[in-house]
Parts: structure tokens; C-alpha cells; sequence
């Protein structure tokens, strides 16, 4: 505090001023990176859920593994990758997408469970496909739980996105390495409160974009019995 | 129509069957109603006429052809399924609904949504509910989209498992009625389950009673069944009130109308005295012309005669279309013992309890 007070407070407003386009593309380039570890984890996750669905047998060992996944320290992923994939995005990404794995499968499968007997029976009982079930029906129905899990791997992906800045990338986790190490400067500390400010900005702002996005895909959800 | 031949299905881990070797032949245009407690097989029947459950043995043929030689996504559009829990789509709104199967079987956007008009029109749907989503529905709606739904396509099968099971009495006996009118219109093969035998005596043109373990009874119309029960079993789940179950088949124009004790307006008291004790009765109807105004206690005719007697309107008005069940409830609960029975305000004549009570032994 005495060393902070020495040097002239700990924020300046100076420095923001002179680093909007910095700081601008740094949060282009931390959605871009969250945005990708999103994409590619919902595919995947796709992909694994009707697996699991359909082989349910395969659902224990899907989730284990996701598990186990979800459970490593990034650092010591991030650790593990950058000697077979170097300091690139694809080291961040297979981190960023490895965490949201768990979350986005264990919501669809339970989402799709969630859909009532009745309703697939009588689907089923009309003439759907496994395929038309699965699209026109069990998925639709399972997006409110779907997009829970979504909202949670999104703003999860956004907080580690910083982290991926001691592997050379990171959108606004650049700023808090950078602040780090000019720790007892205030320029140093300006960049650390911009880098998580913003951070945190920006995953309220998706959670919000992203709770809008569920009213507007499902409609009938909203809509309750009029007594 | 329908032809269920030695079919038998036996669940993995059972070692009784669920249905024991049954045959059953529903006619063409026909309500048939499986009725039985539960565990009877009468709802895994019914799947296997769709291939919801695949039988262990036996096979079943619509119209002559096998239900395996189309592929079983086809054969279930070609089949309407109304399901107790309705199943209606949450997520999509009752238009949508009604025209699935119309979409699956991929009829353009114009046609579907005349049919979806058609059939708003035919189920006495409000319009005004097709933009709605059926979480915004009533119960008796509800079940009325799900039988729009399942007509849609125009199927001249229909399956029902329990559809009135769960709505409440009054919507039930409503509804009953409405399914009535619209299979005199419609004339389409319907294979109903059921666990409740008025519904099923109601309802069926053919009622299959079956036991536990999927065991057919007996199979017949349903006043062959109450007048004849085929064994003990059957007779013990008809219930006690066989007899005025069996009443509620029979309308009252099969019986022959007694005159009953009529006298004109312009009749003296004497007269009435009489017409009341040739009929065994304390009151006479009173006529003006064809119409009857209603009935007057010959001790409270005044002297001068019927024409200045204070007379009653009659409490239940039956028709000849009536079954005799109302007819002896209108007896039990009409001051005069009788029933009349009108075509407007023309009294056709009178039914007794001794001419019901005749009814049933015959």
C-alpha cells in the first residue's frame, strides 16, 4: 500500500485512455477464443450425448472421461500440451474445449431424458424416425436444459480464456499477465483491474445474450396455463 | 378389418405371457373395445397393432396385408394413436400439432392448413386455441387436438389407449358423445382400450372382455355380453347392475308405448276418475288437441272438470331415441310413476316400470 501510494495511486485513467484499441482487440480476440472452445465443444458434445443416448451402455465411461478432463489443473494441461502442440491456438482451444465437454454433454443427455414418456410415445406412435424423434422433438424440448448447460460452459470458457495467456494467447488475460508483472506500478495495476473488469463484463453480457436467445428459441416455455 | 391371429407376447424376464394366443377380427367401420383390469394385456394389444411392441408369435393383418411388409414409420401414419396423456407437442403451437403427421407424410403448407381448419371444424375446436401451445389448454381441449391430430392424415385406423382416462367425469361423458357423433360420420376402424366397462358398453359396437395374462373372455357386442356372459369372470366384472347397464343399450322405441292415462282438456272429472283407475294411477295427462300440457291428481280436479284444474309440466321429457336406463330413471324420480315419452309436444304415449322390468327379462 505505502510502495502503491509512493508511486501515485494505483489507477490510471491515462493509460486506459491510450489503450482502447488495445484493449478492443484483445476482447475481439477473447471472444473469438471462447467463442471457438464453445463451437467445438458443442459439436463434440453433441456428437458424444446421442452416443450416449442411443448406446447407453456408453453414457458411465463418456462422462468419466469428461470428468477426469474437467478435473485436471488448466496450468498443468496447458503444461502438457505446449511441448506436442506448441504455443498456438489450437493448445488453448483443446483446453478451452475440454472443460466445457462435461457440463454440455450431462445437460443434453439430461435434458433429452427430461422429455416426457407421453410425448415420445406418442411421436413415435404418429410415425417419427429415430432421426425425426431426435430433431424434431427430443432436442427442441431438451434446449431450455441444453442452453443451461451452455450458459455455464460459456461463462466458465470466458474466466479460463485468461488463463491462457501464459501459453502466448488469452484476450484479456494478456493485460493480467502483463499487470503481474509490473505488480508495483499503476500501470501495472490498471492492466490487471482491465483485464478482469472487462472479463467479467463480458461473461455477464453473454450469460444475458445467451438467457435472451432461450426466451426467443422457446416460446412455449413462457407460455403457462391460463386459468 | 383388423385381424389378430395366435398373437402371443411375452416380455423378456416374464414367464407368463402378457397375451396368450389371441385371435380377434374387428369388422370394417366398427368400434371394437378391449376392456379388462389391469395387467389383462389389453394396452400391449393395442401396441402391437403398431408395432409400439413387437409380438413374440402370431401375426396381424390390416385390410389383408401384414403389419411387418411396410416399413413400421409408415405404418404408423397410416394408423391415427390417441394416447390417455395425449402427448401433444409442447414445444410446438395446436396448429402445428394437429398438422404432424400431414407434415411427415409431406403434404404441401396450403393443404395442411386446410385439413388443420377442417378438423378444428370437426372436433368443435375454438379457433381461436390454434395459435396457442397446449401447456395454455384445458384438459377436454387437450384431448380434443389429440384426437384431431390423430385424425389428420384421414387414417382408416384409429388406435385409442384410455383416451378419456384422464379428464374428468363430466368432460369424459362429453366427449364420449362427441367421439360417438363424429364415428357415425367418419365410419373408421377403431380398436379402443379402456378399464372401464360403461365406457366400453357405451362406446364398443364389439366388446373383448379379457383376463389377466391376456386371455379373450368373450367377444361380442355389448348387449349380446350383458344379456349372455359368456362365464363367471365375465359376468362378475359386468358388475351387479347387469340387467340396468344392459338397459342403457336399448332405446325406447324398441319397446311398444302404452297410451297412458290421457284425457282431453274438455274432460269432467268423472271422466279422469276413470282413466286414472283403468291405469292404476291417482293422475291423469292432460291434452289439448295433440300437445299435452302436462298432469294433474285426479283429487285435486275440481268438480266442474279438467278444463279449470291447475296442471304440472312433466319433469323429464324422454324421446323415442332415449335408452331405457333414462326412461326408468325418470320413472323412479317422477311423481307419477310413469314416463312420458314426446316427440315435441306430442306425447307418443307412457313407459312403466313393469314394461322396463319385462324388457330385461326377455
Amino acid at each position: 500500500m505505502i510502495l502503491l501510494q509512493a508511486s501515485g495511486g494505483f489507477f490510471s485513467w491515462s493509460w486506459v485512455a491510450g489503450h482502447l484499441d488495445d484493449i478492443w482487440a484483445r476482447t475481439v480476440e477473447h471472444l473469438i477464443l471462447t467463442g471457438i472452445a464453445v463451437a467445438v465443444g458443442m459439436a463434440i458434445s453433441l456428437v458424444l450425448s446421442v452416443v450416449a443416448l442411443r448406446y447407453r451402455w456408453t453414457y458411465p465411461p463418456i462422462t468419466w472421461f469428461t470428468g477426469v478432463l474437467y478435473t485436471i489443473p488448466s496450468l498443468a494441461l496447458f503444461a502438457f500440451l505446449v511441448p506436442i502442440t506448441g504455443l498456438s491456438i489450437l493448445t488453448a482451444e483443446i483446453g478451452l474445449v475440454s472443460y466445457t465437454l462435461l457440463i454440455l454433454i450431462r445437460n443434453t443427455v439430461a435434458g433429452v431424458d427430461a422429455v416426457p414418456a407421453a410425448t415420445v410415445e406418442s411421436a413415435r406412435g404418429m410415425g417419427y424416425t429415430d432421426r425425426g424423434l431426435f430433431f424434431a422433438v427430443e432436442l427442441p424440448l431438451a434446449l431450455p436444459v441444453i442452453i443451461a448447460g451452455i450458459r455455464i460452459a460459456a461463462v466458465t470458457t470466458i474466466g479460463l480464456v485468461t488463463v491462457t495467456a501464459l501459453i502466448g494467447q488469452g484476450g484479456l488475460g494478456f493485460f493480467i499477465l502483463r499487470g503481474l508483472s509490473l505488480f508495483y506500478s499503476p500501470i501495472g495495476t490498471t492492466q490487471i483491474v482491465v483485464g478482469t473488469v472487462v472479463s467479467v463484463a463480458l461473461a455477464v453480457a453473454v450469460d444475458l445474450m445467451l438467457v435472451g436467445a432461450q426466451r426467443i428459441a422457446t416460446p412455449w416455455s413462457r407460455r403457462k396455463a391460463v386459468a | 378389418m383388423i385381424d389378430l391371429r395366435d398373437l402371443t407376447k411375452t416380455f423378456p424376464g416374464n414367464a407368463e405371457p402378457a397375451v396368450d394366443r389371441l385371435d380377434l377380427h374387428i369388422e370394417r367401420g366398427e368400434v371394437a373395445v378391449f376392456v379388462g383390469p389391469s395387467g389383462c394385456g389389453k394396452t400391449t394389444t393395442l401396441k402391437m397393432i403398431n408395432r409400439l411392441i413387437e409380438p413374440t408369435s402370431g401375426t396381424i393383418e390390416i385390410d389383408g396385408v401384414s403389419v411387418e411388409a411396410t416399413p413400421v414409420h409408415e405404418l404408423r401414419r397410416s394408423i391415427g394413436y390417441v394416447i390417455q396423456q395425449i402427448g401433444l407437442f409442447p414445444h410446438r403451437t395446436i396448429r402445428q400439432n394437429i398438422g404432424t403427421v400431414p407434415g411427415l407424410l409431406g403434404w404441401d403448407k396450403a393443404r395442411i392448413s386446410d385439413r388443420v381448419d377442417e378438423l378444428t371444424e370437426l372436433v368443435a375446436l375454438d379457433p381461436d386455441m390454434l395459435d396457442r401451445y397446449p401447456a395454455e389448454l384445458s384438459g377436454g381441449q387437450r384431448q380434443r387436438v389429440g384426437v384431431a391430430r390423430a385424425l389428420a392424415a384421414d387414417p382408416p385406423v384409429l388406435l385409442m389407449d384410455e383416451p378419456f382416462g384422464a379428464v374428468d367425469p363430466i368432460v369424459r361423458a362429453h366427449l364420449q358423445d362427441e367421439l360417438l357423433a363424429l364415428q357415425q360420420r367418419l365410419q373408421k376402424t377403431i380398436a379402443l382400450v379402456t378399464h372401464d366397462i360403461d365406457e366400453a358398453i357405451k362406446l364398443g359396437d364389439r366388446v373383448a372382455i379379457l383376463s389377466d395374462g391376456g386371455h379373450l373372455e368373450q367377444y361380442g357386442p355389448p348387449g349380446e355380453i350383458l344379456r349372455d356372459p359368456a362365464n363367471a369372470f365375465v359376468a362378475d366384472f359386468l358388475g351387479t347392475d347387469r340387467g340396468i347397464k344392459r338397459l342403457s343399450l336399448i332405446p325406447i322405441s324398441d319397446l311398444e308405448l302404452e297410451t297412458g292415462p290421457v284425457v282431453e282438456r274438455s274432460a269432467s272429472r268423472a271422466q279422469a276418475v276413470a282413466t286414472a283407475r283403468e291405469y292404476d294411477t291417482d293422475w291423469v295427462a292432460v291434452r289439448d288437441g295433440s300437445a299435452v300440457d302436462g298432469w294433474v291428481r285426479v283429487d285435486d280436479v275440481p268438480p266442474d272438470g279438467v278444463a279449470s284444474a291447475q296442471t304440472e309440466a312433466f319433469l323429464t321429457r324422454l324421446t323415442p331415441e332415449s335408452s331405457l336406463k333414462e326412461a326408468l330413471d325418470a320413472i323412479v324420480s317422477s311423481h307419477t310413476s310413469v314416463a312420458g315419452v314426446f316427440d315435441g309436444p306430442v306425447m307418443l304415449g307412457v313407459v312403466t316400470a313393469d314394461a322396463v322390468s319385462h324388457e330385461i327379462l326377455r
